[in-house]
């Protein structure tokens, strides 16, 4: 069975080290003068969020929702669900527990472990949003891309409500850095709708298929170092060609032997 | 817009009640308490308090990859035909179209937590470098290769709500035609991380925990994996069913409940929504009820407000909270409920809050029951009801 699932991509976000929005991103893209730049963090400002939250929150948290209210634009947040992903989560603040829990267990910061829920990020987006609508929180390793855009896709079809897809890895820290390398920050998010709409950039087309899949890699090869070192960043090529109107076909891994294969069609 | 009902063509679960789906039975027409005093103590002197932990686990090593997660999700995968239903799935449907949604809020970290007691030089120690040690998709990457599952395969994981949600997005996956099986995994294990986090919450009760009870003090903590192979309704006509999973956001703290339960309350509207029922087509209703004060106070008044007379109880007297594994846990435990006509009790509960006292079920009734919900809250502020339909006889 292949069940075609559409949607449209409605709103774009990202946030990385050195280009801290979507237009900053795009005016890079087009400067083939301009080489990647060498930071590992990101400047997130993450204006949504009120003050003490902002001032409360990990950078990586901010990192999401910086991508996330940037592919939201002026929409209304409450009618809109969210499906978050990342491979590692905020892998710094792990790293400090688990070395308090090697150091001195009782001595574990309750802010530090409130914020150790995968789930943080989407939980600061609906306070900051208002929003009661669904959230979700997924990890599916280096290679998850496919898996997050798959469940957005679901979810948008089955509640009949934009899905912000918010892929998001903060730099990695520690020991852990050695099983889960992740050189630099990286968000990327899409604002998915269901039916077409002013603000429209391009049309997905998704089937799930068996077979193993083909990594798409950025076109342009300045990018290569983020694809590869960030897995958040599987999402830069699909961004790409949303920005430069392209058309192209993609495929992202969802299991041992199932893919996504995604045609994106640019909408004028 | 309604959810069309998915079947569940087989279930089962290992915690502190036992293996499988016959010692959670007799436990819960028992009133059995799985707990015991704290004597998970990886770290040095076991904090004082009281858990949930699965019996025998330190003596039966998990095949491929051995951590502590993967030895509950072995031993689940061992109970009631559980690995053979899925075999068959794997066998009749292709690989490719049987699919996984795991539930964890912790995964493997009980292994990272190993590796920073030794690290050698500021890195891993060379014999726990494998990285699905250390990523929260690691169990279900083993869980397929064990498995082989080779449809999508996902991990979600919103703290205590995980594997609650893990139905509805199994679901999906069924009505979408994305997949014509998927196995549902709820799973999490002790670990230093939860228990002397929620410690640093003063969320751990210092005795046995008492959901809804007048002097219940906070929290036990359990470890558990709940498994359920989820199908179309045709392919399992005879199987139990999950009607809808509503899910919600608080939108209004990280780690306490909004005052009025106003996001539990948008979960279960939006799950009565999907099955076009109402409250009253209920008869049974499993609590979120962790023991905290005020989760428990603010679940017992929405509750009594919005589900009056439906008769309900909280299971982790008996079992502990096991976070990521609690809502399949609990979806297993009212599947047993519905099956043999058990209205479950509230065990450490004795002198239950006002607000709910007069439906809250403390010592458990045998009751021929229809159609049940259950309730699943994370911090995050995510909220999940699932509803539930007995097999149709």
């Amino acid at each position: 069975m292949n069940t075609h699932l559409q949607a449209r991509v409605v709103g774009l976000g990202l946030c990385a080290p050195g280009l801290p929005d979507r237009d900053a991103f795009a005016t890079w893209l087009r400067d083939n003068g301009r080489a990647l730049p060498p930071e590992r963090e990101a400047q997130p400002i993450a204006a949504r969020m009120a003050p003490a939250e902002r001032r409360r929150a990990p950078r990586s948290i901010r990192l999401a929702l910086e991508a996330a209210t940037q592919a939201l634009g002026a929409r209304d947040p409450a009618r809109v669900g969210m499906v978050y992903c990342s491979a590692y989560g905020d892998m710094s603040n792990t790293d400090i527990i688990l070395d308090t829990l090697a150091q001195a267990p009782t001595a574990v910061s309750p802010t530090r472990f409130t914020h150790s829920v995968h789930n943080a990020a989407p939980g600061y987006w609906s306070m900051a949003a208002g929003s009661h609508a669904p959230t979700s929180a997924l990890a599916c390793g280096r290679e998850g891309f496919g898996s997050a855009l798959l469940t957005a896709l679901l979810e948008m079809h089955a509640r009949a409500l934009p899905q912000l897809l918010v892929c998001c890895d903060a730099a990695d820290a520690g020991a852990l850095a050695d099983a889960a390398p992740c050189p630099l920050d990286f968000a990327g998010a899409l604002l998915l709708a269901p039916v077409a709409e002013s603000s429209c950039m391009a049309l997905l087309r998704a089937r799930v298929l068996p077979g193993a899949a083909m990594p798409t890699p950025p076109r342009d090869m300045r990018l290569h170092p983020w694809w590869s070192g960030n897995p958040a960043a599987a999402a830069l090529p699909l961004i790409e060609a949303c920005l430069a109107a392209r058309a192209q076909d993609f495929t992202w891994p969802l299991g041992s032997g199932t893919l996504l294969a995604l045609d994106c069609e640019p909408v004028r | 817009m309604t959810d069309t009902p998915v079947a569940i063509a087989a279930y089962t679960a290992v915690s502190a009640l036992g293996d499988g789906c016959a010692a959670h039975t007799t436990a819960l027409r028992t009133g059995q308490r799985g707990l015991r005093r704290n004597d998970y103590a990886p770290a040095g002197v076991p904090l004082p308090c009281w858990i949930g932990r699965a019996a025998g686990i330190e003596d039966d090593p998990a095949p491929s990859l051995d951590t502590r997660l993967h030895r509950l999700l072995a031993r689940a995968l061992r109970q009631d035909g559980l690995s053979d239903a899925l075999a068959r799935a794997v066998r009749d449907r292709g690989a490719a179209r049987v699919a996984l949604v795991l539930g964890t809020s912790t995964a493997n970290i009980e292994s990272s937590e190993r590796a920073y007691r030794r690290l050698e030089h500021g890195h891993l120690p060379a014999d726990l470098r494998d990285p699905r040690l250390h990523h929260l998709h690691g169990p279900a990457e083993w869980l397929c290769a064990q498995t082989g599952i080779a449809g999508p395969a996902l991990t979600l994981s919103t703290a205590c709500s995980a594997s609650a949600k893990a139905f509805g997005l199994a679901a999906r996956l069924l009505t979408g035609g994305i997949a014509d099986a998927v196995l549902v995994a709820g799973a999490d294990s002790l670990c230093a991380s939860t228990l002397y986090g929620f410690n640093a919450l003063e969320l751990v009760d210092s005795l046995p925990c008492r959901p809804f009870d007048q002097a219940r003090a906070g929290l036990s903590i359990g470890e558990a994996a709940a498994l359920a192979l989820l199908c179309r309704v045709e392919h399992a006509p005879q199987a139990p069913r999950l009607l809808a999973c509503g899910e919600s956001s608080d939108a209004h703290h990280l780690s306490a409940p909004h005052p009025e339960g106003a996001g539990a309350a948008h979960a279960l509207h939006a799950a009565l929504r999907a099955c076009g029922l109402r409250a009253a087509d209920f008869d049974y209703l499993n609590l979120h009820g962790t023991g905290s004060r005020q989760n428990d106070a603010v679940e017992a008044a929405m509750v009594a407000r919005l589900l009056p007379g439906i008769r309900a109880s909280a299971s982790k007297g008996a079992t502990g909270h096991t976070l990521g594994a609690a809502g399949a846990l609990e979806a297993v435990l009212t599947l047993l409920a519905l099956h043999h006509g058990i209205v479950p009790g509230s065990v450490g509960c004795h002198a239950p809050e006002p607000a709910i006292a007069a439906q809250l079920v403390v010592d458990p009734q045998p009751q021929p029951l229809r159609r049940a919900l259950s309730f699943s809250f994370g911090f995050g502020g995510s909220n999940a009801c699932l509803a539930l339909a007995r097999a149709e006889p």
